[in-house]
């Protein structure tokens, strides 16, 4: 279980002050997947980045398991980061290295022998669908290719949670139904907890089971998918749905 | 005309004078390398933003780089004709050259890393972090790795500045093409030998690029 409690965050600059979280408080269960859906600028990415220490919170706690991931340092924090798989916006591969490779790296530094290794990486690029493109590079990759391999990436270390950046904010809309799909069956196949930040509707609709509308920082709106969109409250909420002119 | 070049091109002993330019900007180009790739790493490193930042190194780390290209190379030559018989025993010749070569590429070679390194995405380094690199791992792994190509490239240009410099170091006491330029074009007022020895370094300099521009490209998966 994930549970955020009371966080926020602050930039300070000279002449720049920004409350990029307000306190947010979300639980977020095992197993499920939940959207975090909100407009550009409204603090999803910050969040992300808070929940996989690469943003320390101003105020706040994240415990996961009943540790406070905001508090970890180091080899502590490693060692939680391999509970995790992150897919970050633009994919962020390695360019220099096939696509075998790039699922290799993690699995190495873990020190995982040989043969484990070749067997966890050829079941992971099965499941994604890039069997025959081992030996590619990332540049020759198609968008939704690359998404594939980052995906995979995330998920050759066995995470017990998985966290993606807008996933399909790249791809076109038949790639992104596609994507859409895998995420949901490997959520089928290890039942490990997805979390999605996203600005599109659709993908929360189609795979998401929890939803939380974040504006600005803070949480105007969470609970089940189906209650929220059928009966949104705030002005964000509909602006999304399309329920409301600008 | 054919005729003469040869003739001057024995006379001068040309080939030992490629010969020795080779060997001062090999040899400079590898321990310039060797000391300015870790200078430029960590100075990355420390940065605001940086694997392990740390204000101080990196203050310290960019004056230095700073002061060392400030410096015109035939002044730093001059300046470091003690320190260079001090270790090597003499500061002149092939041997003598290596060391003010070397100092006066280090801080090039440091900002040639550095810039490298700035390139690679910000978000590859973030999420090599979160698939459980630690910083050593990191640099190994994904600085020298991604920024290998433009590395190569770099030795390429580090090569052609020394090519450069080794032809100044002529000037005082050095051997190879620089030396027979400042013999018979300078104090014999060879014209002949001095638009030979020019071609020469032009075709180096040529040989030099082309062959790490093809290196680089076979590399490059980009």
């Amino acid at each position: 279980m994930i549970e955020i409690s009371h966080l926020s965050k602050n930039f300070e600059t000279k002449d720049l002050y920004v409350e990029a979280l307000k306190d947010i408080n979300l639980t977020i269960n095992d197993g499920s997947i939940f959207g975090i859906i909100g407009l550009s600028g409204a603090g999803k990415s910050t969040l992300l980045r808070t929940l996989v220490g690469l943003e320390k919170p101003s105020d706040g706690s994240i415990y996961i398991d009943d540790v406070d991931i905001t508090k970890l340092k180091g080899s502590n924090l490693r060692k939680y980061r391999s509970n995790i798989g992150v897919v970050f916006q633009g994919y962020n591969l390695l360019m220099q290295r096939n696509v075998w490779n790039n699922l290799d790296i993690p699995l190495r530094v873990r020190k995982i022998d040989k043969e484990e290794r070749k067997n966890k990486i050829q079941e992971i690029i099965k499941l994604v669908g890039l069997e025959g493109k081992e030996k590619a590079y990332p540049a020759n990759l198609s968008g939704g290719q690359k998404q594939r391999v980052a995906i995979a990436r995330a998920l050759v270390i066995n995470p017990k949670i998985l966290l993606l950046d807008e996933p399909t904010s790249a791809l076109d809309s038949i790639t992104t139904k596609q994507i859409l799909k895998l995420l949901k069956d490997i959520h089928e196949l290890y039942h490990i907890t997805v979390l999605i930040i996203t600005h599109e509707i659709s993908v929360v609709s189609s795979i998401c089971h929890q939803v939380a509308v974040i504006n600005d920082g803070e949480i105007v709106e969470k609970g089940e998918v189906l209650d929220i969109f059928n009966n949104p409250q705030c002005d964000v909420t509909k602006l999304l749905l399309g329920k409301e002119e600008i | 005309m054919f005729k003469q070049i040869i003739e001057v091109w024995n006379n001068v002993q040309m080939f030992n004078g490629i010969w020795e330019t080779v060997v001062m900007v090999f040899v400079s180009t590898f321990l310039s390398f060797l000391i300015g790739l870790p200078i430029g790493i960590l100075t990355v490193c420390t940065d605001k933003g940086g694997l392990f930042p740390c204000k101080v190194v990196n203050k310290i780390l960019g004056f230095i780089i700073n002061l060392g290209r400030a410096i015109p190379f035939i002044i730093l030559l001059v300046a470091l004709i003690p320190f260079t018989r001090l270790i090597i025993g003499t500061s002149i010749g092939v041997r003598g050259m290596i060391v003010p070569l070397t100092i006066g590429a280090i801080p090039f070679v440091a900002r040639l890393t550095e810039n490298t390194f700035r390139e690679i995405d910000k978000g590859v380094i973030e999420a090599s972090q979160c698939l459980g690199l630690n910083n050593f791992q990191i640099i190994l792994k994904v600085y020298l790795v991604e920024g290998f190509p433009s590395l190569i490239r770099g030795i390429s240009l580090t090569a052609i500045m020394l090519v450069g410099y080794s032809a100044m170091s002529g000037s005082v006491g050095g051997g190879g093409l620089g030396n027979i330029a400042i013999q018979y074009g300078y104090y014999l007022f060879d014209r002949t030998t001095m638009l030979i020895v020019v071609v020469v370094i032009i075709l180096l300099v040529g040989i030099i690029q082309v062959i790490f521009e093809i290196l680089a490209r076979l590399i490059d998966k980009k």
